[in-house]
């Protein structure tokens, strides 16, 4: 019995002991408590590294087993036979550890988070000084030099905090990577470092803080440039980092600057092959108005701007004044007018001429649809940032395309003008025969201005204001002439500039750089004066002009009412009857289908004009 | 004469129809292996087929990262390492580098192919696609990273002449090597480095250069786990080198 008493004791006594053992090894590894876990770990661990600065480190409330979890057995630990394994700091650094596993140094190089926080045994939380901690981290791998050649380190190590840390450009723990065989990560990262220098640069109270412009950002965004970026089309264009490349920006007589012309024809020569060497002088970020910096494409501006204003101002004026005058006679003085002359039903069964041969008619439907086409494909560019733009430039189905259809509308209208400039030559020397083609310039079949026109626009004013009779027409009215003729100065400056800017490589041999900045000024604004022109003006002259209203269809269908003839162009009947020219020239009303496609393809043309107007000057006035 | 001239065109055209229909045959053996997205792989593996990774990399790469249970098969140590290929002919072998595309005359390839394994690809985009995929890799012995400094290309010449006593090495393959290196660097490939690099002078300041900038920080990180205290390397490798040759930005 005695035995087996003493037995059962030296059981219980070496239970307990073991139990006491065991309960003193787990607390050490698993339950130990802050200020008791490290010094049982360290009377091991007993490197500097571990003591240095733990308890006071971000780390200090945690345990060792907090991120060495897999210690389960000291014993074997302690004999070397139980390794611990990979700490893994997404437990806690969830959001952080997802982020990085898109980040290049993970991706490219299979980092690790203590790769570049080797001191985790003593991180503290860096606070105001985060910024240049970074840039001390980094530069421990990259080359040190690349950062303190860009003009923000000397900012941020002065203790600027609006001064870019690597992290601002590059991002901390999701640097992204591109690979630069993928076009699609060559757009991505164009559009990542444009916004990131955007977010500084473009940031009107840093700006002034720091005193710098941002104008930088605001003419960028006037180029070509910007705008095509803007719209949604990087692929194509030069972001910032595509010529400000990697951190070499400094002054540019410094050779080792980006801005430097050496550096710059590098930078070109990516996108734009075989130019000359002035095509650097292109301004990156033109100043239209400041006429110091760039004095000729001030001036352009200021020319464009007069330009457009006078011909507004004279043809707006004449417009409204029309407008009164025949809406007056219309409606104020009940008179009759052209209205119920020229748009009853009956005007069917009367005589007509005809006016307009088919190839002028086809002519006419060609200039429309190339019109139209380069409108809705390049004032969304111009107007990149109003809500439509985007809308309209999807419609085509995306930028790129959207330029083809510019180009080859472009190509149709400089046919067409090419085709009238042979026509009219035809006009002026037919057959060869150069004796009287200065009456035939002047003459009353001619789309050149006389002196009768001048006298026709004095005597047009006098019938506005009720001092006068409206003045006899011949064939052609002056406003018709100022269409015809336009049209000649339009195709040489929009069309002009618009081959410029398509092949700015070839005219570099031409003309310097910059004369690509004059002439996207003379390209933008030219195109606002056609489009806004046509649509108002034109528009108002042809069709909406309330004795025509809705809609002048002669120019689709080619015939001309005899009795519209007497009233509108006396002088041109007068003519017709005295030459025994009329007769031959009698036709009988326009056909159905005639009809149709003059009603549909005008009604409709005129709408989209009307609408296109309508988003342009919302556009211009609040974008 | 006529006859003649007969039987000479006769043999002319004969000529040609041999090049033409014996072209395609001598040009069989180099047909390109197709290339499979990582998607396409794991739906591969989704569907129990017997896919097999083989890593191309370097030894110290592959065990560094992998994707799982890939065999180790550097293209240069074929010789030595071919008897890991699997026994199945008919396995789809998948291979793949780290940092460096899949040459056409990767030595492992090859040996595959000579082996009559039908069902061969190249991972598209590599070990980099894997992970940018989102999918998992593991590591059997990674090599902890040491931060060190880098030079710019356009800093070498100067760096070379404060460092007299410093040493190129060049971790490329010995064609790449012998194509073209800077002057006086040697080259110990980076498949080869782990049984080399005790033959470094321990004394003497290593400059490492790989092809494009990628190699070199994991060779370096190496280097200096193992004692070497002053190891550099070139930013952007010998594709930068050569930009910088040629009048590029520094």
């Amino acid at each position: 019995m005695r035995n087996r008493s003493s037995i059962r004791r030296g059981l219980c006594f070496a239970m307990l002991v073991c139990f006491a053992l065991g309960m003193i090894l787990a607390a050490g590894i698993v339950q130990a408590d802050p200020s008791g876990a490290p010094r049982n770990c360290q009377s091991c661990h007993d490197y500097t590294l571990y003591k240095a600065g733990f308890q006071t480190s971000a780390h200090g409330n945690n345990t060792c087993a907090s991120c060495h979890t897999n210690i389960t057995d000291l014993r074997l630990h302690m004999t070397g036979e139980s390794k611990p394994g990979q700490v893994n700091c997404g437990s806690c650094h969830r959001d952080i550890t997802s982020r990085f596993r898109k980040d290049v140094h993970y991706i490219k190089q299979n980092f690790q988070c203590q790769d570049c926080h080797q001191n985790i045994h003593s991180i503290r939380k860096s606070g105001e000084g985060l910024r240049v901690a970074v840039v001390e981290n980094c530069s421990q791998c990259h080359s040190r030099e690349d950062y303190t050649l860009l003009g923000h380190s000397g900012a941020l190590l002065k203790g600027n905090a609006d001064a870019a840390a690597c992290t601002d450009c590059h991002g901390l723990h999701n640097t992204p990577y591109y690979d630069p065989s993928l076009e699609r990560d060559n757009t991505a990262a164009r559009e990542n470092y444009t916004r990131r220098c955007r977010s500084c640069h473009a940031d009107a109270k840093m700006a002034k803080r720091n005193r710098f412009s941002t104008k930088t950002v605001a003419s960028y965004d006037e180029t070509y440039h910007g705008k095509v970026l803007n719209i949604g089309f990087p692929q194509r264009v030069a972001g910032c980092a595509d010529c400000h490349l990697g951190h070499n920006i400094l002054a540019k007589n410094d050779l080792r600057s980006a801005m430097h012309p050496v550096n710059m024809r590098a930078a070109c020569k990516e996108c734009h092959k075989g130019f000359h060497d002035r095509f650097v002088s292109f301004e990156a970020h033109p100043d239209p108005l400041d006429p110091k910096r760039s004095p000729v494409l001030y001036w352009t501006n200021v020319l464009m701007i007069a330009l457009l204003g006078g011909t507004f101002a004279f043809f707006w004026l004449h417009t409204i004044l029309w407008w009164r005058r025949t809406y007056c006679d219309k409606c104020c003085e009940g008179k009759a007018g052209f209205v119920e002359k020229t748009i009853i039903p009956e005007c069917r069964e009367e005589k007509q001429i005809q006016r307009f041969p088919v190839r002028d008619r086809i002519m006419h439907v060609l200039l429309i649809m190339s019109f139209f086409t380069l409108v809705m494909t390049g004032f969304p560019i111009k107007y990149y940032d109003s809500p439509w733009a985007k809308i309209l430039i999807n419609l085509w189905g995306g930028a790129y395309r959207a330029g083809i259809f510019h180009r080859i509308a472009a190509l149709l209208l400089c046919g067409l003008f090419l085709y009238t400039l042979w026509l009219s030559l035809q006009f002026l020397f037919p057959k060869k025969q150069f004796r009287g083609s200065l009456q035939r310039l002047f003459g009353p079949d001619s789309l050149f201005p006389n002196f009768k026109d001048l006298r026709d626009i004095i005597g047009m004013f006098k019938w506005f204001f009720e001092k006068g009779d409206m003045p006899k027409f011949d064939r052609w009215t002056y406003w018709e002439k100022f269409d015809f003729l336009a049209v000649f100065w339009g195709m040489t400056a929009i069309g002009g500039s618009g081959f410029m800017l398509w092949f700015p490589e070839g005219f570099s041999y031409l003309f310097p750089g910059w004369m690509i900045n004059v002439a996207t000024v003379i390209h933008s604004e030219e195109a606002f004066l056609a489009a806004i022109f046509i649509f108002t003006v034109h528009f108002f002259n042809n069709h909406l002009v309330p004795n025509k209203f809705p809609l002048e269809p002669n120019i689709f269908t080619g015939r001309y009412r005899l009795d519209a003839l007497m009233h509108e162009r006396p002088l041109e009947y007068e003519r017709l009857v005295a030459e025994d020219r009329l007769d031959a020239m009698k036709r009988e009303g326009p056909g159905f289908w005639a009809q149709l496609f003059a009603s549909v393809f005008g009604l409709a043309s005129l709408m989209l004009g009307l609408l296109l107007t309508g988003l342009i000057f919302w556009a211009a006035l609040f974008y | 004469m006529t006859r003649y001239k007969m039987r000479m065109i006769k043999l002319f055209i004969a000529t040609i129809l041999l090049v033409v229909f014996t072209a395609p045959a001598a040009g069989a053996d180099q047909k390109p292996l197709p290339r499979i997205e990582p998607r396409a792989v794991v739906r591969m593996i989704d569907n129990r087929e017997n896919v097999i990774f083989i890593n191309i990399s370097s030894p110290l790469e592959c065990m560094d990262i992998r994707i799982p249970n890939s065999l180790c098969v550097a293209c240069e140590e074929t010789g030595e390492e071919s008897s890991v290929l699997p026994q199945d002919r008919n396995a789809r072998l998948v291979f793949y580098g780290g940092n460096t595309p899949v040459e056409a005359d990767c030595g492992t390839i090859r040996q595959a192919q000579r082996q009559g394994f039908a069902n061969l690809y190249i991972l598209k985009g590599g070990l980099t696609a894997w992970k940018r995929a989102g999918y998992e890799v593991e590591s059997v012995n990674r090599i902890p990273r040491v931060p060190g400094p880098a030079l710019k290309p356009g800093s070498l010449k100067s760096w070379l002449n404060s460092e007299p006593r410093a040493l190129i090495i060049d971790v490329r393959t010995p064609v790449a090597y012998q194509s073209n290196h800077i002057a006086d660097a040697v080259n110990i490939p980076l498949v080869s480095l782990h049984r080399t690099y005790q033959d470094l002078p321990w004394d003497r300041p290593l400059l490492v250069i790989d092809a494009d900038g990628s190699r070199s920080f994991l060779a370096a990180s190496y280097l200096r786990r193992k004692g070497f205290e002053n190891v550099r390397r070139l930013e952007g490798g010998m594709a930068a080198w050569q930009v910088w040759n040629k009048g590029g930005a520094p």
